[in-house]
């Protein structure tokens, strides 16, 4: 079992579908472990977020990163590239939880050291589903780095 | 570059070979007969010659006899008058050089007077001519001999002079071999033409020109010998005793006592003088070939072979792809030129050709690229609107589950299936898309090891349903491995599926070969297909049943029909309702059976 810890897990959620945004948290309200989620809508925000940079500059490290591919102006590739990229933050595990499921985009994505590909279920119970075994691991099961 | 006689340069070349050599043998036939033809002549011309000789060495002998006679009835002579005599016969001799001396002897052997002084008084008594003239009383010819005084060949010649039937004297001549000579110097015969005078036993007497070491000796055996010993008269073709070649005739000098032979001998190369004119044309005429030979050669590299040589160049060029090339031949009529120019016009096309295929590669690669754009929005894009509706209808249903009426809650349903089944649609269509696009390349499929993937696919409804699949060996073909697994999951699938309620499914795969293609068949016992929907169920989402009787969008067999097209071939359906279906498919059977 992982870490016992007092504050919530820090979640920076990269989604630019504020309905997908919205049944996330959602589904993330119902789990046991307490969780903060951020939402940024784009892959520039994302990288501010990380950064801390301008409205940014008080956010906290998030413990994970999820992430979808398909952005406005800097889309998940280009931001996922970066982090792993980047001495501080590389180290945060990055979920991509995206609609695609073709072999380019999954191939794409562990190239670029994702932790983890994830692709979005239609049906709302598996997306639950889905959510509760992201907890189950990440949050419970694995030791995640400190920041 | 090697050109054999294959080549057009060697046929060329044979081709004026086949014109000359006839030619040439017609002048080697006119050459051997001209050889012939002189070497008759002068054969003829030698044997035409010897009897000449004979027969006025006969007169000259019949003449001298005559001669002697007539001496024999003179007074002087008869008398023994000496004075007279002696001039009488040096007289003689003056007039007729042929005679070596006259002689008068007495019958004891005394001389009593000569034609030429001579230094003995009387002849040795046992010497023949004198003997047998006295012993027989009549003419006695001598044989030819070497003179004793002169050196020359000479025969003597003698007849008695009687008195009252007593021999008293005897009259002689020495006869030499001069005649000769002169018959052959005023004669017609080529200069070098021999005359021998042979005796019996092949002993050389006279030759003309002089050949003073050969007088005595014998020319030796051989066949032409032989052939003058057992003829008479003959021509024939040797070695002369100089070594030359000559044409021989002989013949039988007559009127002495002894078997002389008389042979002429015109050397060949002489007689063939003639001959040397035809050789000569021989010669132009083969120089005149190899002339025409040789320019046959360079002008056919000059005129044909350069181009045709370039026109291979260019072929070859061509199949390697270079299609820019071009032969460059504008010059010539001929039809070499005209091939040149056609095969350039060809190059042009093929050009084009090339150019439009190359546009509509790009222009299907492009489209391709649209397709995949198209694919991956319908995967991405279009999902994500659905499950927003198929997601969120369906927490308003969780959330507010007690608020909501049955009606509510049926609507939700409608709407929650609804997305499922656009969901469902996406993904068929894009499967549909794929098998075009996403095709792997073609390989080895053995199709035993497709049907025991497709088995293991389907062992859930197999073992439900009882399925029985029956197929003998399976060909090897060429083709894409998971579309060929695909292919007959579809169709094996859909015989389980469409089964007669209450009959186990029986389906069977058969393969024949046909030609480069392979037929299969695949076999069921299932529910058939009306047979006014038989054209129609290959087309995508045609369905013809509802969902509740058979779940499915209706994409499996447009994608069967797809897959079958991509590997060239077709799909059929034949059908009886209520008894079962056979699919009819062939694949292009580049594979080992």
């Amino acid at each position: 079992m992982g870490t016992n810890r007092i504050t919530p897990f820090e979640i920076l959620l990269v989604e630019d579908n504020a309905g997908d945004a919205r049944l996330l948290k959602e589904a993330f309200r119902d789990i046991d472990t307490p969780c903060n989620i951020n939402v940024v809508k784009d892959g520039v925000d994302a990288l501010r977020f990380l950064y801390r940079q301008d409205e940014f500059f008080s956010s906290p490290r998030p413990d994970l990163i999820l992430l979808d591919l398909n952005l406005p102006r800097k889309d998940g590739r280009e931001v996922l590239a970066d982090v792993k990229q980047n001495e501080s933050v590389k180290s945060i595990p990055v979920i991509v939880l995206t609609t695609s499921s073709s072999e380019k985009d999954i191939q794409t994505a562990y190239g670029l050291y994702a932790n983890s590909y994830i692709k979005k279920p239609v049906d709302l119970d598996e997306f639950e589903h889905v959510v509760k075994t992201i907890e189950q691991f990440w949050l419970k099961l694995a030791f995640l780095p400190e920041g | 570059m090697a050109i054999g006689i294959s080549g057009l340069r060697g046929r060329l070349v044979l081709l004026v070979l086949f014109a000359v050599i006839p030619a040439l043998g017609v002048l080697l036939f006119t050459a051997f007969s001209e050889i012939r033809y002189e070497m008759d002549r002068a054969l003829k011309d030698a044997h035409r010659f010897a009897r000449y000789a004979a027969e006025h060495n006969n007169s000259a002998m019949n003449g001298t006899k005559h001669l002697l006679l007539g001496l024999s009835k003179i007074p002087q002579i008869r008398d023994m008058d000496a004075p007279a005599c002696e001039k009488i016969f040096t007289d003689l001799i003056d007039v007729y050089p042929s005679y070596e001396n006259i002689l008068l002897v007495d019958a004891s052997g005394s001389i009593v007077c000569s034609g030429r002084p001579l230094t003995i008084t009387r002849i040795p008594t046992n010497t023949e001519w004198f003997t047998k003239a006295v012993s027989e009383g009549s003419f006695y010819f001598g044989s030819y001999r070497l003179g004793l005084v002169t050196g020359a060949t000479e025969f003597s010649l003698s007849f008695p002079v009687e008195d009252n039937g007593a021999v008293k004297s005897v009259l002689s001549t020495t006869f030499n071999l001069s005649w000769f000579r002169a018959i052959a110097a005023g004669s017609q015969l080529p200069e070098g033409t021999t005359l021998t005078v042979l005796d019996s036993s092949g002993k050389i007497l006279a030759m003309y020109p002089d050949a003073g070491d050969w007088i005595g000796k014998s020319i030796g055996r051989s066949k032409a010998v032989e052939m003058m010993q057992n003829n008479n008269d003959g021509m024939f073709r040797a070695i002369g005793l100089d070594g030359e070649k000559r044409l021989f005739g002989f013949t039988t000098m007559t009127g002495q006592g002894t078997n002389l032979r008389l042979m002429v001998g015109i050397p060949e190369k002489l007689a063939m003088e003639p001959v040397k004119k035809v050789f000569f044309y021989i010669g132009v005429w083969i120089v005149f070939s190899t002339i025409v030979l040789i320019t046959a050669w360079v002008a056919g590299s000059l005129f044909a072979l350069n181009k045709i040589n370039r026109l291979v160049n260019v072929t070859k060029e061509l199949s390697t792809g270079n299609l820019s090339i071009r032969t460059g031949i504008r010059s010539g009529r001929g039809d070499l030129g005209q091939l040149a120019r056609a095969f350039d016009s060809m190059a042009e096309a093929l050009q084009e050709r090339d150019r439009e295929l190359e546009a509509q590669t790009e222009e299907l690669e492009r489209s391709n690229e649209e397709l995949e754009q198209f694919a991956y929005i319908a995967s991405h894009d279009l999902q994500e609107p659905l499950r927003m509706i198929s997601s969120y209808t369906q927490l308003l249903a969780k959330r507010y589950k007690d608020q909501l009426d049955n009606d509510a809650n049926e609507f939700i349903n409608y709407a929650v299936d609804g997305a499922n089944r656009m969901q469902v649609l996406i993904n068929d269509l894009l499967s549909y898309s794929r098998v075009g696009t996403k095709g792997e390349d073609f390989s080895h499929v053995d199709l035993n090891s497709v049907l025991e993937a497709v088995k293991a696919n389907l062992k859930g409804v197999i073992e439900e349903t009882g399925a029985v699949i029956k197929y003998s060996k399976l060909p090897t073909v060429m083709a894409d491995n998971s579309q060929m697994i695909q292919l007959f999951q579809n169709l094996i699938g859909n015989a389980v599926k469409f089964r007669r309620e209450g009959v186990t499914p029986e389906i069977e795969i058969t393969s024949k070969k046909e030609g480069n293609l392979f037929r299969f068949v695949v076999k069921d016992n299932g529910i058939g297909i009306d047979k006014k929907y038989l054209d129609r169920i290959f087309v995508i989402f045609q369905r013809l049943h509802t969902k509740e009787e058979f779940p499915g969008t209706g994409i499996g067999l447009a994608i069967c029909k797809k897959i079958v097209e991509r590997h060239g071939g077709e799909i059929s359906v034949e059908s009886a309702e209520g008894k079962g279906s056979d699919f009819t498919f062939t694949l292009q059977g580049k594979g080992r059976e």
